[in-house]
């Protein structure tokens, strides 16, 4: 599968939502995903892999 | 507290009594004395008196506790009441329950069951005010010719050593010193014993506040608890509702951030925010306000139940926030622990070591309850921004989807487990309850197991009876299947808390003997 049209579609949800209501939608989205997975220990080492490389410059 | 002008057991329903002190106060010493006369005092009192010993109760009160309190009383606790002989009068008036409804933002996402089953005796949960739990238990102890109750005596003193303790009491009439070979303090949360002995609770503060408040209310609504998380009425908190018996309906509500607790204890403060609440589930009916008081999320412990001859029991040894629903029920557990194990311990047919189990079996316990009530206290009460963020993804989320209301159930908890216990013998069984579990009732056909079971010990053998007999063991005899998916031959060796001390694939005499003489003769 392309991650392109998921891409395009979290960036067009966060700019219609606006950066106050970006965390909650990214919660519920990660939650969601997470839980459509089906796979515990792939979703918790996705997640750790998410948590790398944030510094901002 | 209750509304203006009335005092402070002046309530709408219930007529509290006034206990007179003692005109006369012997000083011959006491085997046990039980300090604190509330539920945890008096059912360790009717536990000791079961088995054929005397205690002396004492409290400064004149009278029970003042409002409702604790008023969900688990299935276990009322295997613990039949056992101590209390059950009638709380079956015939308390309310029972096995659903629970989750809310966010005024629309259903969770409805849950508790486990239940025909071969439950009991229903998982009963609603019951605390005032009523003390006089049903108090009804029984005044029946109990065993036990001494000593009303407006005040604890000034105490001074331990490992062969008992010489305890300071004082009454409006005297004051004077009572020796004591063993004492358990059931004082309560903020328990006199425990400060005079210098000892303190450890472990952390959650931020939530709750205000809890009884109205009462003519109201159709099932006894199903109902909770509301993000309540237009109060935004950001969390609203519990439950049902109790007479109409009086029990309302806890979060306190925000910036609300001080002396502000919104205020009458008018409660009064206003009953009333949102009640509009929010669409009440219109006429209330009234019965009592209310202010509770945090906490959990402490002692680090140790014992402190020579003394024992902790109840919320003198452990303090755990209200969700879990086992401040009264762990408590009550505690006072069944130390009874039978100091009954046997006083009339010689144990040995003082079995009371070094009383630690590690119910402070195991109470660890067990702050791992579950914080989690929930931190789905009820976010804590954090992490834990808030993520709390109001799953309530937005169970709007649609269901899986994710499932992170708001509560999950009442069942009793503890002794898995580690010195007591719990090693697993040589395959099917039913494990060793340290309490039993799961059984549906016999002709009644229940647990009305089967014998004063102590008792001994459940499936398929032929076995022989074996000991001075404090029953044993009962059930056709293979009967309970448990049983297998023929299988045996469980069950204590009189109704955890099950060992289990065997095939039962074997001498295994289930030597079992019961760990138990028992340990010095």
């Amino acid at each position: 599968m392309s991650a392109e049209p998921i891409y395009d579609a979290l960036a067009a949800h966060l700019d219609t939502l606006g950066e106050a209501k970006a965390p909650l939608f990214l919660a519920k989205a990660a939650l969601a995903l997470a839980q459509a997975l089906g796979d515990t220990d792939m979703a918790l080492s996705i997640l750790r892999e998410c948590a790398k490389n944030l510094e901002s410059r | 507290m209750r509304p203006e002008g009335r005092g402070e057991h002046d309530s709408l329903y219930f007529t509290y009594p006034q206990f007179d002190a003692p005109t006369e106060a012997s000083t011959d010493p006491a085997p046990v004395v039980i300090v604190g006369a509330g539920p945890i005092g008096m059912v360790a009192a009717l536990e000791l008196a079961r088995h054929g010993q005397r205690s002396v109760l004492i409290d400064a009160k004149a009278t029970f506790n003042d409002g409702s309190r604790a008023i969900c009383i688990a299935r276990a606790s009322y295997h613990i009441l039949d056992r101590i002989g209390a059950l009638a009068p709380f079956l015939k008036k308390s309310l029972p329950w096995t659903t629970g409804r989750s809310f966010y933002r005024g629309q259903q996402i969770l409805e849950f069951a508790m486990p239940d089953s025909a071969d439950d005796r009991f229903r998982p949960m009963y609603n019951l005010q605390q005032q009523y739990i003390e006089q049903f238990l108090w009804d029984a102890v005044a029946a109990q010719p065993l036990i001494e109750t000593r009303w407006q005596t005040r604890l000034e003193g105490i001074e331990t050593q490992p062969e008992g303790a010489v305890l300071t009491l004082t009454d409006p009439y005297r004051t004077y010193a009572l020796s004591a070979r063993w004492v358990l303090a059931a004082d309560g949360a903020r328990s006199t014993v425990r400060r005079l002995m210098g000892l303190r609770l450890k472990g952390e503060n959650f931020e939530g506040r709750y205000v809890i408040a009884d109205v009462r209310m003519a109201h159709d609504y099932p006894t199903i608890r109902r909770a509301l998380f993000d309540p237009a009425c109060r935004p950001g908190g969390t609203v519990l509702i439950h049902r109790q018996p007479d109409d009086i309906w029990r309302i806890d509500y979060q306190l925000t951030e910036g609300e001080s607790a002396e502000e919104a204890t205020r009458e008018d403060n409660v009064r206003a925010s009953v009333q949102g609440v009640l509009d929010e589930i669409g009440e219109t009916r006429e209330w009234e306000l019965e009592w209310w008081s202010v509770y945090s999320a906490n959990t402490l412990a002692l680090d140790d139940y014992r402190a020579g001859p003394v024992f902790f029991i109840g919320d003198s040894a452990h303090i755990v926030p209200i969700f879990g629903v086992r401040g009264l029920n762990n408590g009550l557990a505690d006072a069944q622990n130390i009874g039978w194990k100091l009954a046997l311990v006083l009339s010689g047919q144990a040995g003082e070591g079995l009371l070094d189990s009383y630690t590690p079996e119910r402070r195991g316990a109470t660890l067990d309850v702050f791992a579950n009530a914080s989690k929930s206290a931190r789905f009820m009460t976010p804590p954090s921004f992490g834990w808030q963020l993520m709390r109001d993804a799953a309530l937005s989320l169970a709007l649609r989807f269901p899986w994710a209301g499932d992170l708001a159930n509560p999950r009442q908890m069942a009793p503890y487990t002794y898995a580690d216990s010195p007591l719990t013998a090693p697993d040589e069984g395959q099917t039913g309850p494990v060793p340290g579990a309490m039993i799961p009732d059984a549906n016999l056909g002709d009644g229940f197991l647990s009305e089967r079971m014998g004063p102590l010990f008792t001994l459940i053998a499936f398929g032929e009876a076995p022989k074996v007999s000991h001075p404090l063991l029953t044993v009962i005899t059930l056709p293979p299947g009967a309970a448990w998916n049983a297998p023929e031959g299988a045996a469980w060796l069950i204590r009189p808390d109704l955890h099950v001390a060992g289990r065997w694939t095939s039962l074997d005499p001498a295994a289930i003997l030597a079992t019961l003489d760990r138990i028992l003769e340990r010095p």
